[in-house]
């Protein structure tokens, strides 16, 4: 009943918050530098007649309120207006691009656990020893390496002179966007992989250091055993850190998709910015702030699974 | 009896010195050896030692024979993952740390018994081992945090025994717990030590704990056996100096003594006493001699064994008996400086209120006590007093002569009452030095920087100490700084919320004294919250008893305690350690 309760109150809590994001993304038309009308007619010719019909067809000569109603409710259903530069109707904009880049983060979210958890682990295991440094000394290399100066190296060693990857292209088969996509998703997780060992080693080193390890070794409990109590309790701070480190994936992959010419929502966002393309800068800023609160909500739900305490107090 | 586990010449060792050196045990089957001593004794580490089970870059040598065969102590994991659990087994300090917090009870029990069993066998073995421990089987469902303290060190206690052990080494088992269940839970030990045949090492610092619980005594000082013998001989004829202080500085509970017995000094570490008697500089009957090389663990009688180049002057002589205090028979209550009304308190969430109508009367000069265990709102009474904590109803009303200057009410809060909290380790701001603690405590008062030294002298520490940081400062050390600090803005009434139990008892029983003798210098005026009920009756002119929230009974603290009105009081009463035997002798 308190659990139900619990997961109704962060759901609602999620409800609230992407409500106040929109505002902030609706304002976005408002905080550009510019006449809102001007900017809204992007490249076409200016004139007394243009103006007036786009003040008439986006509603700006009514209240500010009332205009977000409409946008709110445009975005509810799918409509976010058209793109200022190509006109044509931002989902549709939308829907070709987000694909890639979720494909993209997806495997650059799976390189990076399925390499950082077991080094941060190992490298807390051997604490002290030069494993232990190695791993860590790599992983402030992955923190302080941009990922798009880690892209061109990997295009200039696995693309240009080793030839085994493609250079640009997103690929046709399944297979093939894979192989496509393996060098942006590396140079991607570079730096979150870096991340994932710091928070798995520490929280690693914290449970090892606690009584109830040493109390299950001096029962006699076998390694592999102990390594099951220990590792269930450092995956929850790991857990919970992992959805912040989705939020840091989103930045990365403006850069990223930047540098190898792939057509996401990264480089569209890039673009976009560019040609003052406000209703796509919106709709992107909007479909990145409801991923990651989803992303959050995920993470608290996972971490009320993992821990009982949690479960029991409710969710707070 | 036959040999369960002997050790010889046993030594643990850092890249920083010795830790513990020559320590020789015989463990006989159905028998509990106690090893003794004060913090940095080494006592955890010949516990660590004996199990395998040294932090990284401490190291143990010595002989060691386990059932009939040498243990290599160095062996590493191959030489000690078939003898942990299934022949010795460690049980730890706190209950509260010790089982994983997100892995349910049963399933920590299993993990440790053999392979090749069934799920029902499993099952079944959990459901006996906690029904051995005195738990329903039910409890194998249940988290570790939705259990009480007690019944975790039981879940503890079947864990430990999942894979039958033939010795259980018990690291300080119950100084974490309240005391009605620390006798719950050392009577436990002592039948599954009979049930099962097995031996059991018994580490304390108590050394009441000790008497009233093993066969074997080991004394342990700055990693140094200083005696070791037959506990009832040890007791009742010690062969140590040492000894005989430590039993002495222990607050008796059935009278109130003038001056507790203390020991002068602090705690070594073993490498600051290294070549010489380590207890020399503490001992009152110290010559040129016990400086000049370190005494050899000697033979003084059956079975005893004794460090003391006087062990025989030691045995001859006869314990003096303390100067008893009167008795504590109340108080002038009429003068009140603190009246409390009808206090409640629940805080959000909780299922019981902290506080339930409390009401407690501090007299002028007087030094009340407040006892319970936790959880029974002692020290939410001692925060509400200071302003720590906001009442959700009730009064508390300071009145009448309130200060030792004697000026007229009306002063700010924090120069009518001061805290002193338990753990000196973290009450203590660790970057600023004594003197700036303590002037910034004057400044709040109002009173010059250049009164830390007469600060410092009021609670026995010298002037230079001002230049120091707290961690280097010994743990009593710390604890003075502490009282220093909360009587720097004169303070009329002092609140000390359990502020000697993380103290050793050589040093607790300083503290104390030092207590008294403010008291009656300042015309203070103390509430004294213990869970001790001999530290209570050696400080206290009343007393009230709090259970759940409650007062359940007040009065005189020798008509309370020598005469309890209730059966919690009773309950309290009867779980101080030594108290059994001092009624039989």
């Amino acid at each position: 009943m308190r659990l139900a309760l619990g997961i109704g109150r962060r759901l609602a809590a999620t409800a609230a918050l992407l409500l106040a994001l929109s505002f902030l993304v609706f304002s976005l038309l408002y905080v550009a530098p510019g006449d809102v009308a001007r900017n809204l007619l992007g490249t076409r010719p200016v004139s007394d007649e243009s103006l007036a019909a786009v003040r008439e067809k986006f509603g700006l000569d009514q209240p500010f309120l009332v205009q977000y109603w409409h946008w709110l409710s445009g975005a509810l259903t799918g409509d976010l207006g058209d793109s200022v530069r190509s006109g044509s109707a931002v989902s549709a904009v939308l829907g070709q691009r987000v694909g890639l880049t979720l494909q993209l983060t997806v495997l650059a979210f799976v390189i990076a656990l399925a390499v950082g958890i077991p080094a941060g682990v190992r490298a807390a295991r051997r604490h002290g020893s030069a494993q232990d440094r190695t791993i860590v000394g790599l992983a402030v290399v992955g923190v302080a390496a941009p990922g798009f100066a880690v892209g061109l190296l990997l295009l200039y060693v696995f693309a240009v002179m080793l030839g085994w990857f493609p250079v640009y292209g997103t690929g046709e088969s399944p297979l093939d966007r894979l192989w496509h996509l393996a060098l942006p998703a590396v140079a991607l997780a570079a730096g979150l992989a870096a991340l994932v060992v710091k928070v798995t080693r520490t929280a690693v080193l914290r449970e090892l250091e606690s009584d109830y390890v040493t109390f299950a070794r001096a029962r006699g409990l076998r390694p592999r055993a102990v390594a099951r109590l220990y590792l269930t309790n450092a995956a929850i701070p790991v857990l919970t850190s992992a959805g912040l480190l989705l939020a840091f994936l989103f930045g990365g992959t403006i850069l990223v998709e930047t540098t190898f010419s792939l057509p996401g929502l990264g480089s569209l966002l890039a673009e976009s910015i560019t040609f003052k393309d406000i209703p796509v800068v919106q709709a992107v800023t909007l479909v990145v702030a409801v991923a990651i609160s989803l992303a959050g909500l995920v993470v608290d739900l996972l971490t009320l699974a993992v821990d009982p305490r949690v479960r029991r107090a409710g969710l707070t | 009896m036959s040999t369960v586990l002997s050790a010889r010449d046993l030594q643990v060792r850092s890249a920083a010195g010795p830790i513990v050196t020559g320590v020789d045990l015989d463990l006989h089957v159905g028998t509990t050896l106690a090893v003794v001593g004060e913090s940095g004794s080494g006592k955890s580490m010949v516990a660590k030692a004996l199990s395998g089970l040294l932090p990284r870059g401490v190291h143990a040598d010595g002989q060691v024979e386990l059932a009939g065969n040498p243990l290599d102590l160095a062996g590493g994991e191959r030489v000690w993952a078939p003898v942990r659990g299934r022949q010795v087994a460690l049980l730890l300090q706190d209950p509260f740390t010790s089982l994983s917090p997100v892995h349910r009870c049963g399933p920590q029990v299993a993990a440790a018994l053999p392979d090749g069993l069934s799920r029902t066998e499993r099952h079944d073995r959990v459901a006996a081992g906690l029904a051995e421990v005195g738990l329903d089987p039910q409890v194998a469902r249940r988290y570790p945090f939705e259990l009480s303290g007690g019944m975790r060190q039981r879940v503890a206690i079947a864990a430990a025994l999942a894979a039958d052990p033939q010795v259980l080494l018990a690291d300080e088992p119950t100084t974490a717990l309240d005391v009605t269940t620390q006798r719950a839970i050392l009577d436990l030990i002592g039948e599954l030590r009979t049930s099962r045949g097995m031996a059991v090492v018994l580490i304390t610092h108590d050394l009441e704990l000790a008497r009233e619980r093993a066969d074997h005594l080991v004394v342990l000082y700055a990693g140094r056996v200083l005696e070791t013998g037959p506990t009832r001989d040890v007791m009742s004829r010690p062969a140590h100096p040492y000894t005989r202080a430590l039993h002495e500085a222990n607050p008796p509970l059935e009278h109130r003594v003038a001056r507790l017995a203390v020991i002068e000094g602090n705690v070594p570490r073993p490498a600051q006493v290294a070549g010489r008697c380590v207890f020399a500089d503490r001992c009152p009957k110290a010559q040129e001699v016990c400086r000049q090389g370190e005494p050899a663990l000697v033979e003084v009688g059956a079975r005893r064994r004794s460090a003391c180049l006087f062990a025989a002057e030691e045995l001859a002589g006869s314990p003096v008996p303390p100067t008893l205090a009167p008795p504590a028979l109340g108080t002038d209550r009429a003068a009140a400086v603190v009246r409390i009304t009808g206090l409640t308190k629940t805080f959000p969430g909780a299922a019981v209120p902290a506080l339930d109508d409390v009401d407690v009367l501090v007299g002028a000069g007087e030094c009340v006590g407040v006892v319970g265990e936790s959880g029974s709102g002692k020290t939410t009474l001692a925060r509400c007093l200071v302003g720590l904590e906001q009442a959700d109803g009730g009064q508390i009303r300071f009145l009448g002569p309130l200060a030792p200057t004697g000026d007229p009410a009306g002063r700010p809060a924090h120069k009518l009452v001061q805290i002193v909290f338990q753990d000196p380790y973290s009450a203590l701001d660790p970057a600023l030095t004594v003197g700036a603690t303590l002037a910034e405590a004057l400044w709040v008062g109002g009173r010059p920087r250049s009164d830390v030294p007469a600060l410092l002298d009021l609670v026995g520490l010298p002037a230079s100490y001002a230049t120091r940081r707290p961690h280097a400062l010994s743990g009593g050390e710390r604890q003075r700084v502490a009282i220093a600090r909360a009587l720097a803005p004169g303070p009329s009434l002092l609140v000390c919320d359990e502020s000697v139990s993380a103290l050793d008892v050589s040093v607790q029983a300083q503290v104390l004294n030092l207590l008294h003798e403010l008291r009656g210098r300042l015309g203070l005026s103390l509430v004294f919250i213990s869970h001790d009920m001999a530290v209570v009756r050696q400080m206290a002119d009343h007393v009230y008893v709090m259970l759940r929230g409650r007062v359940v009974e007040d009065g005189p603290t020798d008509q309370v305690l020598s005469r309890p009105g209730h059966d919690y009081t009773r309950a309290l009463m009867a779980s101080v350690p030594g108290r059994a035997l001092e009624e039989n002798a």
